[in-house]
């Protein structure tokens, strides 16, 4: 057995990449466990297409990293790749426009130009010992056990931690952040998304539910047109049931089918009524939900709202956060809490380690915090930060 | 949605308090010519604000002045609600 501590990292969207690289690049053998067939997680497989949390709060132009390490590298590479393009300022926060393909292929170049690190794809977990660090996972042919020293958990869900019997804690169903469903759209001419026309589009989308023309679940809509490449997103906010569960196979297939369905309809209204939208067709469907609140590992630390509000400071943080708190309790569009000052706020180590399993560190969504802080801290770019700092306190925890 | 209440507030009062409590957290000193955009208003939260002056004031603002700067200050969105609770009767 060699020297290198062996790191299981669970799950493959922005916190499980950047967590992966980090833990490898500290001299761990790194596992990343996968259940999809391809990386980027809600950047790629759910379709989400701006790497929110990334720059600072700032009123400069242009924009400053709000944490410099991985997160930066990766968008870096996007924007060197042709698949993101600059920062795009939206009220008072900047953006990273990416193409989901894209990402998911650079994040498959960034994984296997680092060495010591092993991708496994269409796998999933299946159980987790915390005593001997093995986790089982099955895929297409059979199911086999991995060993490792460290675990890090960043399948947005706290899958692993759960697996292992780790306490972990949710938000009341009724309150979680509402789902996104996401589809794009090519043959939309680019004049029909102009701001102006865009809002006036969104008003018109908005009347003819109030008139019975389209779903009333279409009023969730939002178009934009900012992919490198050309093509049209349409997010549609999901209401979901009052029992919502992420985790909930049903629940999500149920959802997954009204997505699809509100697309198409909306889609062919559009084409029907709206003279920039007469060839529209939708070009991809979102292969997973647009996950943004699920269940969060108990850690030795819990970010709060309080937190983000006045920008805390903390002596051991590990990553900062400066998206505002993005709530969306219901599918009709966010509220919106934004810091007292521009100050970003400290994620401190605490928030990344399980309390009861010392091996065990959360990266992404399922850190730490309360439902308030989390809806800063989801978005992917403070995602790849809590990914690198987990990386390197697992590998060191390891040593 | 209007009551004897509400319809002694002023138009752009009620905006301010409505748009603090279901859109956005205005920051302290945020006056009724401050700037949505620079406090962070983004075109789905523009869209929000549209619908919810819709509802609150029981209107419908004309295709024509749906634009990105019609929304930029609470003064000048009470002119619109003013102007379409005029047009109403």
């Amino acid at each position: 057995m060699s020297d290198s501590p062996r790191v299981l990292v669970a799950g493959g969207g922005t916190a499980g990449l950047a967590a992966a690289v980090a833990a490898a690049r500290s001299g761990a053998t790194v596992t990343l466990v996968e259940r999809h067939g391809l990386l980027g997680g809600m950047g790629s497989v759910a379709l989400v297409h701006t790497l929110c949390g990334l720059y600072e709060l700032a009123d400069d132009t242009p924009p400053r990293w709000a944490n410099p390490g991985l997160p930066a590298e990766f968008a870096t590479r996007l924007l060197a790749r042709g698949d993101a393009l600059p920062p795009v300022r939206l009220g008072r926060v900047h953006v990273l426009p990416h193409r989901p393909a894209g990402l998911a292929q650079a994040a498959a170049d960034w994984l296997a130009e680092t060495p010591r690190v092993t991708v496994r794809l269409l796998a999933n977990l299946r159980a987790a010992d915390s005593a001997t660090g093995r986790v089982e996972i099955s895929t297409p042919t059979g199911r086999e056990t991995l060993a490792a020293d460290a675990w890090i958990d960043a399948t947005g869900d706290a899958a692993l931690a759960r697996l292992a019997g780790a306490p972990t804690e949710h938000a009341p169903p009724d309150r979680l952040q509402r789902p996104a469903y996401i589809v794009t759209l090519s043959g939309v001419d680019p004049a029909a998304l102009a701001p102006d026309a865009r809002l006036r589009l969104a008003a018109q989308i908005a009347r003819a539910v109030s008139a019975g023309h389209l779903p009333p679940g279409a009023v969730g809509a939002a178009l934009r047109a900012f992919e490198p490449g050309g093509d049209t997103f349409v997010t549609i906010d999901l209401a979901g049931p009052p029992d919502y569960d992420p985790t909930d196979p049903a629940t999500l297939a149920a959802l997954l089918a009204e997505g699809r369905q509100l697309a198409e309809a909306l889609t062919a209204y559009l084409r029907r009524e709206s003279p920039g939208f007469a060839s529209a067709v939708i070009s991809a469907h979102a292969r997973q939900l647009g996950v943004r609140e699920s269940h969060r590992v108990i850690g030795r630390a819990r970010l709060e709202a309080d937190d983000l509000l006045r920008g805390t400071t903390f002596p051991d943080a590990v990553a900062r956060a400066t998206w505002p708190m993005e709530l969306r309790e219901n599918h009709r569009g966010p509220r919106l809490r934004f810091p007292e000052s521009n100050r970003p706020a400290d994620i401190p180590a605490g928030c990344l380690q399980a309390r009861d399993l010392p091996r065990l560190f959360a990266a992404g969504r399922c850190v730490s915090c309360s439902h308030e802080a989390q809806a800063s801290i989801r978005v992917m770019g403070t995602c790849l930060a809590t990914g690198e700092a987990a990386g390197r306190l697992a590998a060191a925890s390891s040593r | 949605m209007s009551s004897p209440s509400t319809e002694s507030i002023p138009i752009h009062q009620q905006l301010l308090a409505a748009i603090g409590e279901r859109i956005l957290e205005l920051p302290p000193g945020f006056t009724v010519d401050s700037d949505l955009y620079d406090a962070g208003l983004d075109s789905m939260a523009t869209l929000q604000l549209m619908l919810l002056i819709e509802e609150r004031f029981g209107v419908n603002l004309p295709e024509a002045q749906v634009t990105c700067a019609n929304f930029r200050t609470i003064t000048q969105l009470a002119h619109l609600v003013e102007k379409a609770l005029a047009r109403r009767g």
